[in-house]
């Protein structure tokens, strides 16, 4: 069976060339945008829904034949139908195209099993089934009591499970590597006591100490988000200068209420480490 | 003597049937295809002489080493570097602009300072732009591009002040075919102190190119777009700007002295290449470079144009196809986007390949030129060494008969 015969079947090419229900309702009830960013189709469906019932659904969109073919068909199948019917019925198709469960459709609907070769050519499955979650992803927002929705391919988690790749029990084990737990750190402090913090965090590299408690730091001046910092460097030829200036610039910014750093590095007066270190670093190089 | 036909013997992959049908690879500015004596490197280097580089004193690390940097000089040598050390090899084009973006970016772009790209940009030459501007408070400003699918390079002086810091371009555009005239770029960039990076993924593989004439400060590419193996490409810079840039990779080989707090970097072009390099393909690298210097890369470049004239004329012909880009051959690579409407490039793909004919299908990494274009994808076939006039009309009879197979439907 050729391609032609197989994945652009006769009913597939008809709903392109003739879609069914193509537009945009005017004062819908329901607008909900699908995309999919790998190949940029886009969908946008809108409907009008009474009584749990779908009165009238019309699409738009610019996509391929699979999903305006698919859309065309969906919304032919869904005219007229109740809500939890509809939810059903995209739930089985998305079945039958991601799980390979058999294509099997209320006889009015036989149109959609033309879909079913659309899974033999796994890249195009998207393309079949982005109409439907477009409608799976609408419906959850009216549930919700919300007129608007938009749907992305690809997003919510849907990452391309590769655990078909492994054997059943590597695959088992794999569900259940727990994810690391994040420690909090959540500054504390005043915002001089953070500035403080985070820049004994910043290391020298030559003599491996911090900056802060090496004296370094000749001063500190906060106003709001902008952070001045002055600075100077153990001596004038030191190599480290970009290094340490870039750590300064990232340790600052990490807190959250950081909008800018302003570093100036100073030559006067030069750095003594008698007099401007602290306690434990003057211990830690041997100076008294 | 440049024979297409001929050449085509020393790629294997040409005799592949696909579908029941000859492969037509239409597709080689995604990748191109590789001769067997670049396949017989990779196995040769395993079987022979397989051993870490700039390591062992023993037979085979020496012969790796020799191998590893007789490649380097050979790509030196290919686009006129002065000097092997200013050849760095990277992973490909991506890696090595990303490279620049941490290595010389991150000392030069400060908050406020301006960035200059072009609207054809693909994401490999724009993303790392984003990031970088970002993370500094920089701001990218883009050479827009025309309708013809060229750059409107009398907006440049008006894009660039006192504020620019770099201008980063493609030679080529993977889209549209585009050369654009990079030359004239780097001379006005220059006369105001500003460096250019050449994004050459698509014109090293297929044009002449000497960086002493262009000028250029940066050039990155990919050896698996001319006959490499994947994963290995290249950054070329002038060497005083090697000398001031910062490693972006830590590791072994980059250092030539190390202690427990601190480090001191190794020579060029070793500072950039942290860890055990990618010896096997930058070898068989250097065997593709050998087999496209035999051919002549003015040949070359000849041969595409004239098979770029004949399919541009040969698509023409098609009722209601449109060809995206410039419609002069002697403007464009062997690149041609076209769409037919009423046929999503994604089904022509899938019909195409039916026919055995591989051509690239989608929004080739490069969104913000296809909305531009007001599209959201496109079908493109692009050429190399060893496409011959024969493809280009197997590719036209198969378009004609995907058109066939859309049309025939009638209203039930």
């Amino acid at each position: 069976m050729s391609l032609a015969d197989d994945l652009y079947r006769d009913i597939i090419l008809e709903h392109y060339k003739n879609p069914r229900n193509q537009g945009r309702i005017e004062n819908p009830t329901l607008t909900s945008q699908g995309a999919n960013p790998f190949c940029g189709d886009e969908l946008e469906l809108t409907l009008t829904i009474d009584k749990n019932t779908i009165r009238e659904i019309k699409f738009h969109g610019k996509g391929c034949s699979i999903s305006q073919a698919s859309a065309s068909m969906m919304t032919e199948a869904l005219n007229g139908k109740t809500v939890p019917y509809a939810e059903d019925l995209a739930h089985r198709f998305k079945a039958a195209m991601l799980e390979n469960a058999p294509m099997k459709m209320p006889e009015e609907m036989s149109d959609l099993e033309s879909l079913d070769g659309v899974k033999k050519y796994p890249v195009r499955i998207k393309c079949a089934i982005l109409s439907w979650n477009t409608l799976l992803e609408g419906l959850s927002a009216h549930y919700k009591g919300q007129g608007q929705a938009s749907h992305v391919e690809g997003e919510e988690g849907q990452r391309p499970d590769l655990t078909h790749l492994l054997g059943e029990k590597e695959a088992e084990m794999a569900k259940q590597v727990p994810a690391p737990e994040k420690p909090e750190s959540i500054p504390s402090g005043t915002p001089k006591e953070q500035v403080d913090a985070a820049l004994k965090t910043v290391i020298d590299p030559e003599l491996n100490l911090n900056i802060f408690d090496l004296g370094l730091v000749y001063g500190t001046d906060i106003q709001d988000g902008l952070v001045k910092v002055t600075y100077t460097l153990t001596s004038p030829g030191c190599p480290l200068g970009p290094v340490i200036k870039g750590q300064i610039q990232s340790a600052l910014i990490k807190l959250p209420w950081v909008k800018e750093v302003h570093n100036e590095l100073v030559w006067t007066p030069p750095w003594d480490p008698k007099t401007m270190a602290s306690d434990e670093v003057k211990t830690e190089l041997g100076i008294w | 003597m440049f024979d297409a036909r001929k050449l085509r013997d020393d790629f294997p992959i040409l005799r592949r049937q696909i579908h029941g049908k000859p492969l037509v690879y239409l597709d080689s500015t995604a990748t191109s295809q590789k001769p067997q004596v670049v396949i017989d490197a990779l196995t040769d280097y395993y079987s022979r002489s397989n051993a870490n580089v700039h390591r062992g004193i023993h037979t085979l690390s020496e012969e790796a080493t020799a191998l590893y940097e007789g490649a380097r000089a050979a790509v030196a040598r290919f686009i006129g570097a002065p000097n092997p050390h200013t050849i760095i090899f990277t992973r490909n084009t991506t890696e090595s602009i990303n490279a620049v973006r941490h290595a010389w970016g991150n000392r030069h772009i400060k908050a406020g300072d301006e960035i200059v790209l072009t609207e054809m940009e693909h994401h490999s030459n724009l993303v790392p732009w984003q990031m970088l501007a970002k993370e500094k408070g920089a701001v990218l400003r883009f050479i827009p591009v025309t309708e013809n699918g060229e750059l409107a390079l009398d907006e440049l002086p008006k894009l660039l002040n006192e504020k620019t810091k770099l201008i980063s371009l493609t030679h080529m555009s993977n889209v549209l075919g585009t050369i654009n005239p990079v030359k004239a770029v780097i001379q006005e960039a220059h006369s105001r102190g500003i460096p250019v990076l050449v994004d050459g993924a698509q014109s090293v593989p297929h044009l002449p190119i000497n960086v002493m004439d262009l000028n250029c400060d940066f050039l990155a590419f990919s050896a698996h777009k001319m006959l490499g193996p994947t994963g290995i490409g290249i950054l070329y810079a002038k060497e005083a700007l090697l000398e001031e840039m910062d490693p972006f990779l830590g590791g072994g080989d980059m250092i030539r002295d190390v202690w427990l707090d601190h480090s001191i970097w190794n020579d060029l072009p070793w500072k950039f290449e942290a860890g055990t390099p990618n010896i096997a393909d930058a070898i068989a690298f250097g065997k593709a470079i050998e087999y496209l210097e035999k051919l002549g890369m003015p040949a070359i470049q000849q041969h595409e144009q004239t098979l770029t004239r004949y399919a541009l004329s040969k698509l023409q012909a098609i009722d209601g196809l449109i060809i995206h880009g410039p419609k002069e051959a002697e403007k464009r690579g062997g690149v041609v986007s076209f769409e037919i409407p009423g046929l999503h490039p994604h089904d022509l793909g899938q019909l195409l390949d039916e026919q055995g004919i591989a051509i690239r299908a989608g929004h080739h990494c490069c969104k913000p030129l296809l909305r531009k274009m007001s599209l959201i994808a496109t079908a493109r076939a692009s050429f190399y060494i060893y496409n011959i006039e024969e493809e280009v009309d197997a590719l036209v009879d198969a378009l004609r008969k995907a058109k066939e197979v859309f049309s025939v439907v009638s209203r039930r």
